[in-house]
């Protein structure tokens, strides 16, 4: 896969593509989707609510993707691809986080429950933080953190369905008074709205992943300037 | 890079266009080198110039940016276990057990090489280096010298082809320095194969009384080099 | 190098780690007073001396084990990357799998000693019954799992300016399933209840897991 054809997706397929899927869904999700009986209107989050979920899953699963690639190849291009799929899945993970919240205050009364999928992305977002925090803290091309990074991306992914399997069983064991389900059954036309505005917010992660790619990528040859600036200098003077 | 009629069994140590970024700028650049098997070869250059960069990455401790590096026809990048048998190294620092003891630290590492007759060899470079009556001292306790010393013994220990050393001189008195001489920079292991020694070193002065050739560096770059006896 | 040779070997580097650790106590007797600490912190905190004890101890206990534990594991590669024996380790034939496990269970040995003696004393100062065999299995399993993990995490030194910060950073969102195990299956040991087998098995599948994750990436880290 030539990491240069993403340059074309990114200005020529995806931005309009992704802002067509925007629009549509905003109708649809405003405008069209029926009106729940019980939640009212702020139901309508669900609309962002699910797909962000969704798309930070992506996100994240591209980085993992990345990282294996990273580590069988060593390019550094790679090790980029999978920064910037990590960013664009925080952000996610963040308006996941935020939209449940929102949502959660008018239905249940309290801006978090201990739900095990709410849990769960928590901890996704500190892993993933980590990951960024880990990978910044050293040199963009340093082989050893690239390395160490690469192996923990991998290691928090794989840990994630563990993480959400014990604290299912974990709240078993402690439910909380408030039992709220986060999707009830829905109906035909809901679960059409949804699914339309899964692919509509994937299709904006997926725009965002190639920018955020490229900003690392030229983050590196940046440095390769610099250093090469640096070197001109220095022999001149 | 023209090729001599050296085949690679003749060649101890073998870069081609070796390079090593950090922070995008080249530490080594495009180094391209042939050392014969048995030559002494001293790595000269101030710092900063890539002496410790190169002996580090043909000591299979850090990896290449670009380019190839073979020792006695081995991978360097690969690191296989026949590669980690035939090569001995000597560093800024020392690698030593602080909490141990000279033989302690050398029974562990003879068990790790699998030297045969180890107690013997032990003795024998113990002696040799002159920090026998210190044997079961803490090395922690020992001066920079004498740690040098010991570093001089551990890296022969397990009768390494090619010596891989970043300033041995560091430490070592004049005793210290005629060990030396002895035991690495003027005399190959008597009976054994001849061993190659690729020693970085800034004691300019003393090259001409145990180098074969030299390769000079700066910025990462070769500026000099003269890589058999006749041209010294 | 053939197995037998290469677990020869690395018997006598774990012989080697442990004589290290005892010759240098400094850093696992500062694990074991800061763990001590921690629990006298806790039962301050949450008034331990009264019933509730027993709902709250597990919790206590283990994230006390976690933190120290974490701590001790940081500092054990970082002295040998210090003196440069990692890299003379690196070095030699030895395989990187081998330096791994030597030291991870050099690790596992001296916290789990650390450990029991601290059970020793939570059970005479809040007269619970928490050195039984039961617990201590589950200790054990435990601390394989979380040592497995720190250890393999803190094998390479990314850490010039955190002040050792980053590694409970890193570790412990990755442990989450490994602590609400250990925590549940204490609780259940501690109640001397039924439940007590699943969680069990949960603890050591992570455990599993986890060790056999983190043996694998070493080499790759290297």
């Amino acid at each position: 896969m030539n990491l240069n054809n993403i340059y074309e997706l990114r200005w020529k397929v995806l931005p309009p593509l992704a802002g067509v899927a925007m629009i549509g869904m905003a109708a649809l999700a405003l405008v069209t989707a029926p009106t729940e009986v019980i939640e009212g209107d702020v139901q309508r989050l669900l609309y962002v609510h699910l797909p962000s979920a969704l798309a930070s899953y992506f996100a994240f699963s591209v980085t993992a993707v990345c990282s294996i690639l990273f580590l069988l190849k060593r390019d550094f291009k790679w090790d980029s691809a999978a920064q910037g799929a990590a960013v664009v899945g925080l952000i996610f993970t963040l308006l996941t986080l935020i939209t449940g919240s929102l949502w959660g205050k008018p239905i249940w009364g309290v801006y978090w429950q201990w739900d095990p999928r709410i849990t769960t992305t928590l901890i996704l977002f500190l892993i993933f933080s980590a990951y960024l925090i880990a990978r910044k803290s050293s040199s963009l091309d340093s082989d050893k953190s690239a390395r160490f990074c690469s192996i923990y991306a991998i290691i928090g992914f794989l840990d994630i369905p563990l993480i959400h399997m014990s604290v299912r069983w974990w709240r078993t064991l402690h439910p909380q008074p408030i039992i709220a389900k986060l999707n009830p059954a829905l109906p035909d036309e809901m679960l059409l709205v949804t699914l339309f505005s899964v692919l509509a917010v994937i299709l904006v992660a997926a725009w965002f992943i190639t920018l955020g790619v490229e900003t690392e990528l030229l983050s590196q040859r940046l440095l390769k300037l610099r250093a090469i600036a640096k070197t001109n200098i220095s022999e001149k003077s | 890079m023209e090729r001599t009629e050296k085949t690679m069994q003749d060649l101890a140590i073998e870069t081609n266009c070796l390079t090593r970024r950090y922070d995008g700028l080249p530490a080594l650049n495009k180094v391209s080198i042939q050392i014969a098997s048995g030559s002494r070869i001293a790595l000269l250059g101030n710092n900063g110039s890539g002496k410790t960069t190169l002996l580090t990455i043909l000591s299979t401790l850090l990896q290449s940016s670009g380019g190839s590096a073979r020792i006695l026809g081995y991978d360097v990048a690969k690191k296989t276990t026949a590669l980690r048998n035939i090569i001995g190294v000597i560093r800024h620092q020392p690698m030593l057990y602080e909490n141990f003891s000279p033989i302690e630290d050398l029974e562990l590492f003879a068990k790790i090489y699998q030297v045969p007759d180890s107690d013997e060899r032990i003795k024998k470079l113990l002696t040799s280096v002159e920090i026998w009556h210190l044997r079961d001292e803490m090395i922690g306790t020992f001066s920079r010298g004498q740690k040098q010393r010991l570093m001089i013994a551990k890296s022969l220990l397990h009768k390494p082809k090619v010596l891989l050393l970043d300033e041995p001189e560091i430490g070592l008195d004049q005793d210290g320095l005629r060990v030396l001489d002895q035991l690495i920079l003027m005399n190959a292991e008597e009976g054994s194969t001849p061993v190659t020694v690729l020693a970085a070193t800034h004691r300019e002065e003393r090259v001409d009384t145990w180098a074969t050739g030299f390769v000079r560096l700066e910025r990462g770059q070769i500026i000099e080099t003269a890589l058999s006896k006749d041209n010294l | 190098m053939n197995l037998p040779t290469q677990l020869q070997i690395g018997g006598k580097l774990l012989n080697a780690n442990l004589k290290q650790a005892w010759r240098d106590k400094t850093n696992w007797i500062t694990a074991g007073m800061f763990a001590v600490t921690a629990l006298l912190l806790y039962s301050f905190a949450f008034n331990l001396t009264t019933g509730l004890v027993r709902n709250l101890l597990p919790g206590v206990i283990w994230t006390v084990f976690l933190f120290s534990g974490i701590f001790a594991t940081g500092q054990s590669f970082q002295h040998d990357r210090q003196n440069g024996i990692l890299d003379a380790l690196k070095i030699s034939p030895i395989h990187p799998m081998t330096i791994y496990i030597a030291k991870t269970l050099a690790n596992i040995l001296m916290l789990l000693l650390i450990e029991f003696a601290l059970l020793l004393g939570a059970t005479i100062l809040f007269s619970e019954p928490l050195f039984t065999p039961q617990l201590l299995l589950i200790v054990t399993i435990g601390t394989i799992g979380y040592t497995a993990l720190s250890t393999l995490l803190s094998a390479i030194n990314l850490d010039q300016n955190n002040g050792g910060l980053l590694l409970p950073v890193l570790a412990l969102p990755l442990l989450v399933p490994l602590l609400i195990a250990s925590v549940e299956a204490t609780s259940a040991s501690l109640q001397q209840e039924a439940g007590t087998a699943p969680w069990i098995l949960l603890l050591s599948l992570f455990t599993i897991w986890s060790t056999a994750i983190a043996t694998l990436m070493f080499p790759l880290a290297d």
